[in-house]
C-alpha cells in the first residue's frame, strides 16, 4: 500500500505538488494531467529518487528516511528515462540486478528467461541497451522492475513507445499482477488505454489531486472526465501554415 | 554561407552558455600533466631543448586531449539535429573544423605553443590539430564498433554485487583516460623491462602518470555512462557505501594491475587520495559523461587530487607504507562522506 500525506514539492520557485494526499491499495491505479502536472515527480518521490519538500509517504507503512532499502527491496520502478546501465546488454542489465534483490543466480536466469519471452525481448537480448530501440529500452526497464516480483510497481508511461502486441501483454500482466495482491501506479497519457486497464484514475491539477474516481463508476468516460478537469484548447493556427 | 554563419552562432551561444558555469568547463587531470612538463621546462631555462626531449610524450598526451575535444566539438549540437539540417558534407566538415579551432582548451594549448616555441610551431600544432579532427570525423562516421566488445572474459564473482562490479569494469573501461593510463603503463613496464639500465627513480614518477590518468575517473564515478546508472543505483535496494566501496574497489584493482611493475605504492596512495578528493564531485554533480572520451572533471577538485595525490604517492614512495596508511584513513573518511551524501537526494 502507498500512502501520501500533504506532500509538497517545488522546483526553483516553481511549486509542482502542493499538498497531495492519496492512500492507494491493491490494484491498477493511473495518475493522469497535463505535461509538468507533477505526474513523473509523485513518482521519483515514492520511488525515493527525490524527496518531498513537505508531506510524508509510506511504502507497505515503511517510511524511506528510516527503511530506504527494505522498501526498495518492496520496490519495482520503471522511471521516467528509464535508468538502464547503457554499456550492458539487456541479457546483463537483468543479470546483474538479480543477486542485489536476493535471488539466486539458478532463479535469476529462469525468471529472466520468462521475462525475455514474454516481453518478445529474447531476440535482441545481446544488444547494448543504448543501442536499442525505445520500446525494447522500455520493456528491459520494465523486465528489470518485474524480475523480483515487487508487491509495489511505480511505472512513468509503460505504454508509451510500446508496439500493440507488446502494450496488450502488457497489460495482461498488470491485470494478473494486480489481482495476485500487487499494487500498480502507473502515469499515461493514453486515456482510452487507462480506460480498459485502471480499476482507479487520480487526476493531477495544479499540483494537486483534482479528481480520484474508479472509471465504471463515471459514465462519460475517463477521457471525458479528464478534459473537464483540465480544460479542452481549440489551438489557433498561424494563417502562414496555409490552414 | 549564410547558413554556416547562423550555425557558428548558434555555436559561440552554445559554448558561451557553456563557459558561463565554471564547473562546466570541462577540464581532465591529464592536462595538468603537459602544465606539469612544460613548468618543469620552464624552471629549468631550457625552453627550446625541453620541448624536443619532452615532444613524444606530447604527442602522447595531446593526441587523445584532441581527439576528445574534436568529439565534444562534433557532438555541441545534437547531431541528429545537424544530420537534418540542410548542409553539404563540405559544410559540415568546415564548420566542426572552425567549431575545433575555437575550442577553449584548442586555444589555450595554441597560445601555450606560441609562446613556448614561437609561431611555426604553433602552427604545426593547429595543422596536427586538424588532421586529427579530420581523422575523428572520418572515424565516427564508421559503423560503431559499441557492442563487439564482450565482457565475457571477466569471471563471474560469487557475491550479489558481481552486477555492480560488471557495470564499473564497463564504465572505466569506455573512457579514454583508462586506455591512455594502459598505454602509459605499458611504456613504462617496457622501458623498466628493456631500457638499459632504468633510472630506478623514474618509477614511481611514472606510477604518477598513470594514477594522474586515471584520477578524473575517481570525480565521476557514479556518471560515468551519461549518469543514467546513478538513477538505477539509487532503485536498488543496496546502502550507498557498500555502492562506493565495490566501484572504489574495482577502480583501484585495475590502477593496481597497472602501476605493479612500476611502484605500487605511489600508485595505490596516489589513487585513494584521488577517490576520495573526487567522492564529492562524484556525488554532488550530475555530468552526464559520454563513452570514449575523456572523462570532463572539476578543475577545482582536479588540481587538489593532483596535488595532494602528488605529495602522497611521493611520501608513499620515499617514507613507506605509513604514509600509505594516511591515504587509506583519508579514503575511509571519504566512503562515510560518501554514506552521508548517498543520503540527501542526488537530484536537487
Amino acid at each position: 500500500m502507498i500512502e501520501c500525506r500533504a506532500l509538497m514539492k517545488t522546483y526553483a520557485a516553481q511549486p509542482v505538488l502542493t499538498g497531495v494526499d492519496m492512500v492507494v491499495e491493491p490494484g491498477i491505479c493511473a495518475v493522469l494531467g497535463r505535461n509538468g502536472a507533477g505526474k513523473s515527480t509523485l513518482l521519483r518521490i515514492l520511488s525515493g529518487l527525490e524527496r518531498p519538500d513537505q508531506g510524508s509517504v509510506h511504502i507497505c507503512g515503511m517510511a524511506f528516511h528510516a527503511q530506504a532499502v527494505e522498501i526498495k527491496k518492496r520496490l519495482g520502478s520503471v522511471p521516467e528515462d528509464l535508468a538502464l546501465f547503457e554499456s550492458l546488454t539487456i541479457i546483463e542489465n537483468l543479470r546483474a540486478v538479480g543477486p542485489i534483490y536476493g535471488l539466486t543466480k539458478r532463479e535469476t536466469e529462469s525468471r529472466i528467461d520468462d521475462l525475455l519471452a514474454l516481453l518478445d525481448l529474447m531476440q535482441g537480448r545481446h544488444t547494448p541497451a543504448r543501442k536499442c530501440s525505445f520500446g525494447m529500452r522500455k520493456k528491459t526497464a520494465l523486465a528489470m522492475a518485474l524480475l523480483h516480483k515487487p508487491d509495489i510497481l511505480l511505472l512513468d508511461e509503460p505504454f508509451e513507445g510500446i508496439d500493440p502486441t507488446s502494450s496488450n501483454i502488457i497489460q495482461t500482466l498488470l491485470r494478473q499482477l494486480s489481482m495476485d495482491g500487487t499494487t500498480i501506479l502507473l502515469t499515461s497519457h493514453l486515456l482510452s488505454l487507462v480506460q480498459t486497464v485502471a480499476n482507479r484514475v487520480i487526476i493531477l491539477h495544479d499540483g494537486g489531486v483534482a479528481l480520484d474516481f474508479d472509471p465504471p463508476s463515471i459514465a462519460e468516460g475517463v477521457e471525458t472526465a479528464y478534459f473537464n478537469v483540465v480544460g479542452r484548447q481549440d489551438p489557433e493556427v498561424p494563417g502562414w501554415l496555409g490552414l | 554561407m549564410a547558413r554556416v554563419v547562423a550555425l557558428l552562432s548558434l555555436l559561440k551561444k552554445v559554448m558561451l552558455k557553456e563557459l558561463n558555469s565554471f564547473s562546466s568547463v570541462r577540464f581532465n587531470n591529464f592536462l595538468l600533466c603537459v602544465l606539469f612538463i612544460m613548468s618543469a621546462s620552464v624552471q629549468q631555462r631550457r625552453f627550446r631543448e625541453a620541448f624536443w626531449e619532452t615532444s613524444l610524450f606530447q604527442l602522447l598526451i595531446l593526441t587523445p586531449i584532441l581527439i576528445t575535444s574534436s568529439i565534444d566539438t562534433l557532438h555541441r549540437l545534437p547531431r541528429q539535429r545537424v544530420t537534418l539540417w540542410p548542409l553539404t558534407d563540405t559544410q559540415r566538415l568546415l564548420l566542426t573544423s572552425v567549431s575545433f579551432v575555437f575550442n577553449p582548451i584548442f586555444v589555450v594549448l595554441f597560445v601555450g605553443y606560441l609562446f613556448w616555441m614561437g609561431f611555426a610551431t604553433a602552427f604545426c600544432f593547429v595543422l596536427v590539430g586538424l588532421l586529427i579532427h579530420v581523422a575523428t570525423y572520418a572515424a565516427i562516421r564508421l559503423p560503431s564498433l559499441d557492442g563487439r566488445f564482450s565482457r565475457g572474459w571477466l569471471p563471474t564473482l560469487p557475491f550479489k554485487y558481481d552486477g555492480i562490479v560488471r557495470v564499473t569494469v564497463s564504465e572505466i573501461t569506455g573512457t579514454l583516460d583508462f586506455w591512455a593510463a594502459l598505454l602509459l603503463a605499458a611504456s613504462g613496464t617496457a622501458y623498466r623491462l628493456f631500457g638499459r639500465s632504468p633510472d630506478q627513480e623514474a618509477f614511481p614518477m611514472l606510477s604518477i602518470l598513470v594514477a594522474i590518468a586515471m584520477s578524473t575517473i575517481a570525480q565521476r564515478m557514479l556518471s560515468l555512462d551519461e549518469g543514467r546508472a546513478v538513477l538505477r543505483y539509487r532503485l536498488l535496494p543496496i546502502g550507498g557505501w557498500k555502492l562506493l566501496v565495490v566501484q572504489d574497489a574495482v577502480f583501484l584493482l585495475l590502477v593496481c594491475i597497472m602501476v605493479l611493475p612500476l611502484s605500487l605504492q605511489a600508485g595505490l596512495a596516489f589513487s585513494f587520495v584521488a577517490i576520495a578528493i573526487g567522492r564529492y564531485p562524484s556525488l554532488k554533480q550530475q555530468k552526464g559523461q559520454r563513452r570514449w572520451r575523456f572523462v570532463g572533471g572539476d578543475p577545482r577538485f582536479g588540481v587538489v587530487q593532483v596535488l595532494l595525490g602528488g605529495l602522497a604517492a611521493i611520501g608513499a614512495a620515499r617514507i613507506g607504507l605509513s604514509i600509505l596508511a594516511y591515504a587509506f584513513i583519508l579514503y575511509l573518511g571519504s566512503v562515510l562522506l560518501g554514506e552521508a551524501l548517498w543520503k540527501q537526494s542526488l537530484i536537487s
